[in-house]
């Protein structure tokens, strides 16, 4: 069992940092190793196939990511090296499930990171249970953000990629796998998978699985088609380390932090992909407490992203219009669902409530047939009145971040997060 | 549209614009050797997802005719046509055409910002 405790002040932190140097260095040389053998193989059969099947010029020639495993019974590795990072605050209850999730993999994972964040519960002891390979660090008080605590360990990476996930949050076990090949272009910088609630039982975690069946599936792969994805979410994004180093890790002015990189990302000039066959399953609130909370958080991160980004959005193609058109349709959809209907069906006819469900197909029919296809026909139309509430919460949560962020200039900067 | 946010509205026909589009950006990428069949295939997928999308609609504003009645159709379609100028007596058509104007004016909004900054930074740069 391996455990880093608190990283102390000097000099035992130039001794601690050290340490972690002297280990980043091993095990980039057993990196190396593996490249070096793994390699060559590839390389030259890729030659040959592209000298027998295809003899035009190849323009961009995708890298492989998994390399065949060395000894029968192994998994397959990733060349480079992938370290999974969970940052944990107070996640006794879901951590251990997270980490299982991580274990259970279908190819090789280098180093799993647990980041215990001053806990007040058991969730450095869970962790640590979970197995000799978990690595646990436990900064020297709370981080106060999850950009924080992430950064913290980046420190400790010492693989080509590295990968985040909530603590609770669980992986299918061939998600990695899945993800991973997206790197295979030279420009891609982070690839994100496909987001569904595990469990969904309350009114809130049935809107939350509309919402996630109709952003990831209906948005998201357009998004993709253009290589601008609107968020690399944090929930389960892996990244290429050195982009992350260069970007100074998970920055920590706004509260959006994964939307905040992805967006860096894009300033960079690299992209940002999305593997809808690599799925996660996060706990999504299961009352109006914790939703409120989670919403107050995304949407002043938006806010707060847009604030900060706007001269690179505006210099992005694809990426300047999604932003602009969400934008507009969170601003106006305040004054539409909760003046311009009401005043209407109030004053002139009844009938205008109908207006609230103007875009109804728009939304039903691709949720519908994604959730059919994955055998969810009937939880999937059981949970759309959910939405439509849902829907009305978030507007009101919009409105306010971004009264609060422009006008009324009382910015988020701490956040309450998790269970 | 990432969750948090209210689905559709203008981003709605923006995204479909952007489906519309996925042929003649792959055109131009097949032209470069970068195409590949299973791209095309997606693009056909979004294509059909999107016609499904509209069929749906035109039933839905068929159904909202019928349900609340011709006249009343008729006078909340008079009553959006002079909202928004349009030349149309269809509810649907009315509230199409201020969502195509509410997006053409946020574009040019955007490359009109654009602009400015591009200007700017120009002229910083002398």
């Amino acid at each position: 069992m391996s455990t880093i405790e608190s990283k102390p002040a000097s000099p035992e932190s130039t001794q601690e940092r050290s340490r972690a140097e002297k280990v980043r260095l091993g095990l980039k040389r057993s990196g190396q190793l593996v490249e070096q053998f793994a390699e060559p193989a590839v390389r030259v059969g890729k030659e040959l196939k592209s000298m027998l099947l295809d003899p035009a010029p190849v323009k961009q020639i995708p890298r492989p990511i998994v390399a065949p495993s060395i000894r029968p019974g192994d998994k397959p590795r990733l060349l480079g090296g992938l370290t999974v990072l969970i940052p944990a605050y107070n996640e006794g209850k879901f951590v251990a499930d997270t980490i299982r999730s991580v274990q259970r993999q279908t190819v090789h994972i280098d180093h799993v990171i647990v980041i215990d964040d001053c806990s007040t519960d058991n969730t450095g002891d869970i962790a640590r249970a979970c197995g000799p390979e978990i690595v646990v660090v436990r900064p020297p008080k709370n981080c106060g953000s999850k950009a924080t605590a992430l950064n913290y360990a980046l420190d400790y990476v010492s693989t080509e990629y590295t990968l985040a996930i909530d603590a609770d949050t669980t992986l299918a076990d061939d998600a990695i796998e899945k993800l991973m090949p997206h790197f295979d272009q030279p420009k891609t910088a982070a690839v994100c998978g496909m987001v569904l609630p595990r469990f969904v039982n309350t009114m809130w975690e049935r809107g939350r699985y509309i919402e996630y069946l109709y952003a990831f599936l209906f948005y998201k792969p357009i998004q993709d088609y253009y290589e601008r994805p609107l968020i690399a979410s944090g929930c389960f994004s892996a990244y290429k380390t050195d982009i992350l180093r260069q970007l100074g890790g998970w920055n920590t002015r706004t509260v959006g932090e994964d939307m905040d990189l992805t967006w860096s990302v894009y300033r960079l000039g690299m992209s940002v992909r999305f593997s809808p066959e690599a799925m996660c399953y996060p706990v999504e609130p299961h009352n109006y407490h914790f939703m409120s909370k989670q919403l107050e958080r995304w949407c002043a991160g938006f806010a707060q992203c847009i604030k900060v980004h706007w001269k690179d959005i505006v210099g992005t193609s694809v990426l300047r219009s999604m932003v602009a058109t969400a934008l507009w349709d969170a601003v106006v959809s305040v004054f539409a669902l909760f003046i311009l209907l009401p005043l209407l069906a109030i004053f002139v006819h009844p009938a205008f409530l109908l207006g609230y469900f103007l875009d109804l197909p728009t939304i039903v029919v691709p949720v519908l047939i994604y959730a059919a296809k994955r055998g969810e026909f009937f939880k999937a139309l059981s949970s759309i009145p959910a939405f439509w509430v849902l829907r009305f919460i978030n507007t009101w949560f919009v409105t306010r971040a971004f009264w609060n962020e422009f006008i009324g200039k009382r910015s988020i900067k701490v956040f309450e997060k998790g269970h | 549209m990432f969750a948090g946010l209210p689905a559709t509205g203008i981003g709605g026909i923006f995204y479909m614009g952007l489906v519309f589009l996925m042929p003649f950006k792959e055109l131009w990428r097949a032209m470069k050797g970068e195409s590949s069949i299973e791209r095309w295939i997606f693009i056909a997928s979004r294509w059909g997802l999107f016609a499904i999308v509209i069929a749906m609609m035109w039933l839905q504003a068929a159904i909202m005719k019928w349900a609340i009645g011709a006249d009343m159709s008729k006078f909340m379609a008079a009553g959006a046509s002079a909202a928004t100028g349009a030349k149309t007596d269809s509810l649907a058509g009315a509230t199409l055409y201020l969502a195509i104007l509410s997006l053409v004016g946020v574009m040019s909004l955007v490359y009109l910002v654009r602009a400015v900054i591009v200007v700017r930074s120009a002229l910083g740069r002398r």
